[in-house]
């Protein structure tokens, strides 16, 4: 090749690669494209990232579809099954979407720390919009140290249900009110098979959200944050459940369990009546009605110490928080979106029977859990008015909300089947996590100052 | 000096090189011709662009695998290494905070605990997988009637992608209605609770890694080809039995495979993840790895910190501790090897 050649051939390239990478940056840079969108008259187009998938998430393209239209100058578009790992890496690489919807509020303040959120107190301020409509625990679980970070869409909320067909046949009348009642209940409906294994276990001796922590009174961290697993309260209700199951033979419970792999399994014992109670989630009894479409249940209070019925109603909730991502494409109308999802948005999903099919859940406006006509079914009415009380409380929000329920559900265990006390299991979370939390706590505070 | 032996012809096109120094005439006297003489080469230019041609041929055959190196394997190790020293949650900067991260691993029980689990595979999983591949390897090289289908169905497990193989181990593995406890309940023995249970989620994992060993089975069962008829021949006629004829004849010769199977062990038992995830319950988020977090591996309470906490840069402290502990683990184990691998052709000086 001669000089020339090689000259030209170079220049040839440099042309093309210049004209790929200013074509590209043309198409890359979101600011260039959205104003172009915007002086062809075209819609803003904005992104909202979701966690559900199948079924539930059926529920989300028709609420924002009403959305768009009701918005012309924005078009909303969904991604479903989109991680918080995933979400973060977007964000990380500058592409995070605008809006999302976490799949649960143990993350908020995880998030909030790092701030891969926004805080929302000044678009609640400027549009007026009224945080009371919003039940009690559910607008907590979306807060870090007092500031709101998110907006509860539907909720999950906990229950004890019960084997109605079994509580007749075992002669037991209702569902407890009391612990103790709970206790001489679930030994009644307990049957030993001739294997000397359990055919029927009276009572399954989990806590979802570990919230055996709450049935005293007790908290899993203070409204400050600190972490509180050694707190008298909470370690009292962990031993009653430790005691539940060392009332019976915990190896033998644990082989009777151990056929289901999680609530939503078609083995669940509850699912296909050999349990008499179990406390779980409203998201439970799709799986009851499927496996046992004609199991007689209820589902009632979580039963309270005796004696002390001021903890009556105690309970847990979860969700799935609406936030606005770091980085977001135009904050204002996201701030639209997820005002408008959490308030009308959740009116129209639940008074449409087929969105709240997909969506099933429990509403986070007042408004609607205490309306028991719009509920599917007398059990989700239940589930709906309970999630209200003031005895329910999610688990704290606070950083590394995930790793520290992890421990306690570790250590709860522990206690369950090895010779370890409640007291020692608790003491190593708490030294643990105590500090870990406090200094996340403190770095957070110095870096929003 | 040139020297030429008679009746030999230089290559057409080649060149002698000649050295500065004495010359021989063509009288065959020597002369001193007082400065160096050299034919005339190419010049220095063209032969730096030759060989500069060479390279940037070179580098762009190697340029795949160098990109990928540098890019996905130094570059995020480099990344990670500086992130250890860091506080760091992947949305906002880090902040430098020294050895603090590695000061925390040290008072971290969880760490502690899942280092644990972690080395229970090595001590545990490893040498019983090696064990069992052995032992396939050398029941599949037995000249018997159908040996193609046994090897067949040996090393069908591997083809099974691994959260597959874990879902239907937690089947197989069920207390109640599982496969394994099934048949134990014909002999009248009550099977163990498996993944249910803090004793028995390990040697649940083991056993579900001694099912999947057709890999290196199939190593061995290379190497066992590899051996030569004459050296188990040779060792038959000076009266050596079965056993013998192992021990000094066919183990030598796999020695080499033996420890590159357990190198190669004991850096996927260190790295074991996707089957504690999904058997110990970690896809459904909320909740220990096993029952009391027994299935909860060093790689697994990485992914919990980094991704679930956001404390990457603890995570890759973490990272780096791990990192260091398989370089000791291979380092010591290669140091070792030197008294039991045996190189064909290779003395040991």
């Amino acid at each position: 090749m001669t000089r020339l050649n090689r000259t030209r051939t170079l220049k040839t390239c440099t042309a093309t690669l210049g004209s790929a990478a200013l074509l590209a940056s043309t198409m890359t840079v979101p600011g260039s494209f959205d104003n172009a969108a915007w002086a062809s008259g075209s819609p803003e187009q904005l992104t909202m990232a979701i966690a559900w998938t199948g079924t539930q998430a059926a529920g989300v393209p028709p609420l924002l579809a009403i959305y768009n239209k009701e918005n012309p100058g924005v078009h909303w578009d969904l991604i479903e099954n989109v991680t918080e790992e995933k979400l973060l890496a977007e964000e990380a690489a500058g592409d995070a979407p605008s809006v999302a919807m976490l799949n649960t509020t143990n993350l908020v303040a995880t998030m909030a720390t790092t701030s891969a959120i926004l805080p929302l107190q000044q678009y609640i301020s400027s549009s007026k919009l009224s945080l009371n409509q919003f039940t009690p625990a559910s607008l907590y679980s979306n807060t870090y140290l007092g500031a709101q970070y998110a907006l509860p869409f539907f909720e999950d909320t906990y229950g004890l249900y019960y084997n109605k067909t079994l509580f007749k046949k075992a002669g037991i009348a209702g569902p407890p009110t009391t612990l103790s009642q709970l206790a001489t209940d679930a030994q009644k409906l307990t049957i030993t098979g001739p294997n000397g294994q359990y055919t029927q276990l009276g009572f399954e001796p989990t806590m979802p959200k570990e919230l055996e922590g709450y049935l005293f009174g007790g908290h899993w961290a203070s409204s400050t944050g600190q972490v509180t697993a050694t707190s008298p309260l909470a370690e009292k209700g962990v031993a009653w459940l430790v005691s539940m199951e060392k009332m019976f033979d915990p190896s033998k419970v644990q082989r009777f369990l151990a056929g289901a792999s999680g609530a939503t399994s078609s083995l669940d014992p509850f699912a296909t009546g050999t349990v008499g109670m179990d406390v779980s989630g409203e998201w439970f009894m799709p799986t009851i009605l499927q496996q046992s479409p004609h199991m007689d249940f209820g589902a009632a209070p979580i039963p309270y110490p005796d004696g002390e019925p001021q903890y009556a109603g105690t309970g847990s909730v979860g969700g799935n928080p609406l936030v606005i991502l770091k980085g977001a494409t135009d904050v204002q109308a996201s701030w639209k979106l997820i005002d408008w999802l959490a308030t009308t948005g959740q009116v129209i999903a639940t008074k449409n029977p087929a969105l709240f099919h997909d969506i099933y859940s429990v509403p986070a406006l007042k408004s609607l859990v205490n309306d028991p006509k719009l509920a599917p079914t007398p059990q989700m009415a239940f589930f709906w008015k309970y999630s209200g009380g003031k005895n329910i409380q999610p688990f704290p929000p606070i950083p590394d909300a995930t790793s520290y329920l992890d421990a306690i559900t570790s250590a709860v265990q522990d206690a369950q089947v090895t010779d370890i006390s409640v007291q020692k299991a608790l003491q190593q979370v708490q030294n643990q996590y105590a500090p870990l939390i406090a200094q996340e706590i403190k770095t957070a505070r110095t870096n929003s100052q | 000096m040139i020297t030429r032996t008679p009746g030999t012809k230089r290559p057409p096109g080649s060149r002698a090189r000649r050295t500065p120094g004495p010359e021989t005439s063509s009288t065959g006297s020597t002369r001193d011709l007082g400065r160096p003489h050299f034919r005339r080469s190419p010049s220095p230019r063209r032969r730096l662009t030759l060989r500069r041609r060479r390279i940037l041929w070179g580098l762009l055959f190697v340029s795949p695998w160098l990109i990928g190196t540098l890019g996905l394997v130094l570059y995020p190790m480099a990344l990670s290494l500086y992130y250890s020293f860091t506080n760091y949650d992947i949305v906002g900067p880090s902040q430098f905070v020294g050895f603090s991260n590695y000061q925390l691993l040290l008072n971290d029980p969880e760490f502690r605990q899942a280092l644990g689990n972690t080395f229970y595979l090595v001590v545990v999983m490893v040498p019983l997988s090696l064990l069992a591949s052995l032992a396939y390897a050398l029941l599949l090289n037995l000249p018997v009637y159908g040996q193609r289908t046994f090897r067949t169905v040996l090393y069908l497990p591997q083809m099974v992608p691994t959260v597959a193989s874990a879902i239907l181990w937690i089947w197989v593995l069920n207390p109640k209605f599982g496969l394994v406890n099934t048949v134990l309940g014909w002999f009248h023995i009550l099977g163990p609770l498996w993944l249910s249970s803090i004793t028995w989620s390990k040697p649940a994992i083991v056993l579900m890694n001694i099912w999947g060993i057709g890999g290196a089975a199939i190593i061995f069962l290379a190497g066992l080809q590899g051996i030569s008829p004459a050296l188990v021949d040779a060792a038959r006629v000076d009266g050596a039995n079965l056993w013998h004829r192992f021990r000094h004849v066919t183990l030598p010769a796999l020695s080499p495979l033996i420890l590159f199977n357990a190198v190669i062990g004991i850096l996927a038992a260190m790295q074991y993840f996707t089957q504690a995830f999904v058997m110990g319950g970690g896809d459904t988020g909320d909740t220990s790895i096993g029952i009391g977090n027994s299935l909860q591996f060093a790689v697994v309470y990485l992914y919990e910190v980094a991704f679930a906490d956001l404390r990457v840069g603890y995570a890759s402290a973490m990272g780096w501790v791990l990192f260091m502990i398989m370089l000791i683990f291979v380092a010591v184990l290669l140091k070792v090897s030197i008294r039991w691998v045996h190189y064909e052709g290779w003395r040991q000086q």
